[in-house]
């Protein structure tokens, strides 16, 4: 065998392979899968309710459209099970070592523009800006996570559209710039996101524009948003 | 969900490279229901690291996923359903003059199945890949010193398996 037909079979030791139609809905049902055997493996071992229910946000079925605090469905392993709903990538990066993910995704009419994680620093974590309009300046969240051995800060929040990035200064850390997002979610809205090491306290959030100026007044209070808790999704403001 | 995130490339990519990994990681596992379990999970991997790796190198990010991912297999004490190649229905095999694309993909898959899952995967990432040693190096987490020598020991073996013909042997040379 010449090196070429050696390379030429090595490459294609199944030539009759034609694989699915389509492979996307099998990655994605893996990554599903993924979660729910998380949640599964939490369950049996009858530790970490909290983070188990938490997991189950994306299937609850939320209740209610109005501002305010929302309040959900109980936790139905059934219903955990259902089909997740699209999460679109938002942003990700590594802190303390640990890969961590934020995406944007709808949980119900009362829960539209929220940004999740389910990554190796949070369990599943959903900050929901329902209150914000379009056009309406940017709003924003801190969530000191310790769910998996990393004390982090989740930074989450919206801005509108004509926002290319935003400036986030800290109280003990230097300011960090964030690229915002349009996702399919919220197609006004753009998204950003960041995972910092530690307990950070948040100063204020600028939107900026292309040439890196001010849009606006630096947004020196956290706007309204909601998180998830062991027995109600988006029961619990977050700020 | 497919659909709505083709948008942001990754339906595209996955859709495009599905073929190709499989056939990557086939070429490792030499089992096409792992070959294509292992895509699938190193896709879902990807999928939650698209926005870093989208625009830099995200074929090179499954790959090594696919081949970490098949060597930390390799690893664990069980592995689940195990190719054999010495069932029954395996044909023997044919003499030199006989020996056509079926004889020599067959005869790659026994010889394959005898090397050590790091032999497997170097010969796999220099030969099928087009990958240089220190790129292989790199991905394996290994020198490019002992790339070569794996690749030097798995094509050798490669050859001892009885291949009517020669293998690589230039390359292995190199």
């Amino acid at each position: 065998m010449s090196d070429d037909a050696f390379r030429d079979a090595l490459r294609d030791l199944i030539p009759d392979y034609t694989g699915p139609v389509d492979p996307l809905p099998r990655v994605f049902a893996s990554v599903r899968r993924r979660r729910i055997r998380q949640r599964t493996l939490l369950a049996v071992g009858g530790t970490g309710l909290a983070a188990v229910l938490a997991l189950a946000v994306p299937a609850l079925l939320l209740s209610g459209s109005g501002g305010g605090v929302r309040t959900a469905a109980p936790y139905d392993p059934s219903a955990a099970a259902g089909p997740m709903p699209p999460v679109y990538p938002v942003t990700a990066g590594v802190v303390d070592g640990a890969d961590w993910a934020i995406g944007s995704t709808t949980l119900a009419p009362g829960a539209r523009r929220c940004l999740y994680s389910d990554d190796d620093v949070s369990w599943a974590r959903t900050t929901c800006f329902d209150d914000w309009t379009a056009g309406a300046a940017v709003t924003w969240a801190a969530d000191p996570i310790a769910d998996k051995g990393h004390q982090v800060t989740r930074i989450t929040g919206v801005a509108p559209a004509g926002t290319a990035a935003v400036r986030v200064r800290l109280q003990a850390a230097a300011p960090v710039t964030l690229p915002v997002r349009s996702t399919p979610t919220d197609r006004d809205a753009r998204f950003f996101g960041d995972v910092l090491p530690g307990t950070m306290t948040v100063l204020d959030v600028t939107a900026l524009d292309d040439a890196g100026a001010a849009r606006g007044d630096p947004v020196t209070h956290p706007g309204f948003a909601c998180t998830a808790t062991a027995d109600r999704a988006c029961a619990t403001p977050v700020n | 969900m497919p659909d709505r995130v083709a948008e942001d490339g990754f339906a595209d990519f996955a859709r495009a490279r599905w073929g190709r990994l499989v056939r990557l990681a086939y070429s490792l596992t030499l089992d096409v229901g792992r070959a294509e379990d292992l895509v699938q999970e190193s896709l879902a991997k990807l999928w939650t690291k698209w926005p870093q790796v989208r625009d830099g190198a995200p074929e090179a990010y499954v790959r090594q996923t696919i081949v970490n991912g098949a060597i930390s297999a390799s690893r664990r004490r069980w592995k689940g359903e195990e190719p054999r190649w010495d069932l029954p229905e395996v044909p023997a095999p044919r003499g030199a003059l006989e020996a056509d694309a079926v004889d020599q993909r067959d005869w790659l898959r026994r010889g394959l199945a005898e090397l050590s899952v790091l032999q497997r995967a170097v010969v796999v990432l220099r030969y099928a890949e087009d990958l240089s040693e220190r790129q292989v190096a790199e991905i394996l987490g290994i020198s490019a010193g002992s790339v070569k020598t794996h690749a030097f020991r798995g094509l050798a073996r490669l050859r001892a398996g009885g291949h009517p013909d020669r293998t690589g042997s230039e390359e292995a040379r190199r």
